[in-house]
């Protein structure tokens, strides 16, 4: 479900006791701590995983691709044959030390490199156009928001984006409210566990409270 | 490289340090060369600040050379419309002489802090061919952390070590053939350098892979290496160098809650890496060695 800036902004600024029109915290101050906050999200939940319409061309005559901007990260790639198989590099030169001389007419793997760019084996003679499933960066537009820029997160996990942005606004209070802060912050991790809760057709990258381990894999995430 | 720029983030560490950011319009359409504006504000514009004016192609960063209660003069490089956005955030507190903070410091810190968050999480990778001179030892790219992979002709070399060879064949390195290089290696010889086994006789084009550590230095209005959805880690990175810095603004406990925010967003960052297998070398090589907590046994 969508959920605009405009409709957090209110709401965090209610929480700060702030006035309107604000003087201690700007507006763009407060939209920014959402953002923020989303972002932290995406990091711990690893959602939103996107999947519909999102189309993106691959380049013929080269290998590497650039990676879309709304994404984080890619997760799952299909052509017009079905999906196509995740690879590595290292995988890759190991099977055929030449790989990057070869092309084709289609897509056999994709890897990743790093977060920024993607790669494709072989090389195609003309552009191509595959769906990606990838995680999304909650807000891509670039700053100032206007406070109409909207993210897909379901609702019951709008307050712990509320108390996250009055958790980080509350820093430059320091002293006591910087302190109050803190236990915003950690209701917004205990809902962040909650919601990874509810990941267990998800990948490894879900959080958990043990901060420093990885969360074990299930049986449908191992196949 | 995202959306976010340099002043975007450093616009937020003056929001935590309750210093003025400024977000205007320039108020007078230029074309290139030194011109004087009339700025919708001129809220925290002192002589010498720097200001982002402009998007897109015309995106630039000015020096204020001269300014007036309403008016400042610059040098442009770019023409704008008199609706270009003026933004940057100053740090005027203390200007001229009782400086707590300055612009230059505050993206040498941005700086330290990406180039920090990439070492740790390496989630960068570039790939640039350069055309190497006949010979056997060479430099690194400036801006890699470790180089990865190396291909000569679209064919991976096989990375391995001067330590290694030796135990192969002692007299690997007298081989003049094949006259294209099959091993790259790191070892044994200076920082940032590495070598091919035979030597690369006729020289020509190689293909570098590498971790890339970001830019030596920032302008307000350079865009950032890290992805945007990591980029707020630098936020706290800066705000813990500029908090636990001697001076009127020192704050340590916050500066010790940035350290280890900033530490979160990096450890987040690594698991992110191996949960999508992102990382060039395969996970088993490079299993997640760093957390800021200590994991037990």
């Amino acid at each position: 479900m969508a959920v605009a800036l405009s409709t957090l902004e209110p709401l965090v600024s209610s929480r700060l006791e702030e006035t309107s029109p604000p003087v201690f915290w700007e507006a763009r101050e407060i939209r920014n701590a959402i953002v923020e906050a989303f972002n932290e999200c995406v990091l711990i939940t690893g959602e939103p995983e996107v999947r519909l319409d999102y189309r993106t061309t691959i380049q013929p005559f080269t290998n590497l691709q650039t990676m879309p901007p709304e994404a984080v990260a890619i997760l799952r790639m299909q052509g017009e044959n079905g999906p196509i198989q995740k690879s590595s590099v290292t995988d890759l030169d190991r099977i055929k030390s030449d790989w990057q001389t070869e092309t084709g007419p289609r897509l056999k793997n994709w890897f990743p490199i790093g977060l920024t760019q993607f790669g494709t084996y072989p090389k195609l003679m003309e552009s191509v156009s595959v769906v990606l499933t990838i995680v999304e960066i909650p807000i891509a537009q670039s700053r100032p928001y206007t406070g109409l820029e909207t993210a897909d997160f379901q609702q019951e996990y709008m307050e712990a984006f509320v108390r996250y942005a009055s958790s980080v606004l509350r820093l430059k209070e320091g002293g006591p409210e910087f302190q109050q802060g803190l236990k915003d912050y950690e209701y917004f991790l205990d809902k962040m566990g909650q919601f990874t809760n509810f990941g267990t057709r998800k990948h490894q990258f879900r959080f958990t409270r043990s901060v420093g381990h990885t969360s074990n894999l299930t049986d449908v995430e191992k196949k | 490289m995202g959306v976010l720029l340099a002043c975007n983030l450093l616009n937020d560490v003056a929001y935590s340090l309750i210093s003025p950011t400024l977000v205007t319009i320039l108020g007078t359409a230029v074309t290139p060369g030194g011109r004087t504006v009339t700025p919708g504000s001129m809220l925290s514009i002192y002589s010498g600040a720097q200001l982002v004016v402009g998007s897109g192609a015309s995106l630039e960063t000015v020096t204020v050379s001269a300014l007036t209660s309403t008016t400042f003069t610059a040098t442009f490089a770019n023409s704008h419309a008199a609706t270009d956005v003026l933004q940057g955030p100053t740090f005027p507190e203390g200007q001229p002489d009782h400086i707590l903070f300055s612009q230059s410091e505050m993206l040498a810190y941005l700086v330290d802090a990406q180039k920090d968050f990439l070492l740790k999480t390496r989630l960068v990778y570039s790939v640039l061919t350069e055309t190497l001179v006949p010979g056997q030892y060479y430099d690194q790219p400036a801006q890699a952390i470790r180089l990865e992979r190396i291909a000569i002709n679209g064919n991976a070399l096989l990375n391995d070590s001067q330590s290694a060879l030796d135990l192969l064949t002692s007299t690997w390195n007298n081989n003049q053939a094949p006259a294209i290089p099959l091993i790259w290696f790191q070892d044994q010889i200076d920082t940032a350098r590495f070598g091919f086994s035979p030597p690369y006789q006729a020289g020509g084009p190689v293909e570098l892979w590498f971790s890339d550590r970001g830019p030596d230095s920032l302008q307000m209005h350079s865009g950032l290496t890290v992805p945007d959805c990591f980029a707020y880690s630098l936020k706290y990175g800066v705000l813990q160098r500029a908090w636990s810095k001697d001076g009127e603004q020192r704050s340590p406990e916050r500066a010790e809650y940035c350290r280890k925010r900033y530490d979160l967003v990096v450890m987040l960052a690594v698991r992110f890496m191996f949960g999508v297998q992102a990382a060039l070398l395969k996970q088993e090589e490079e299993s997640q060695k760093f957390s800021p907590m200590a994991v037990p046994a």
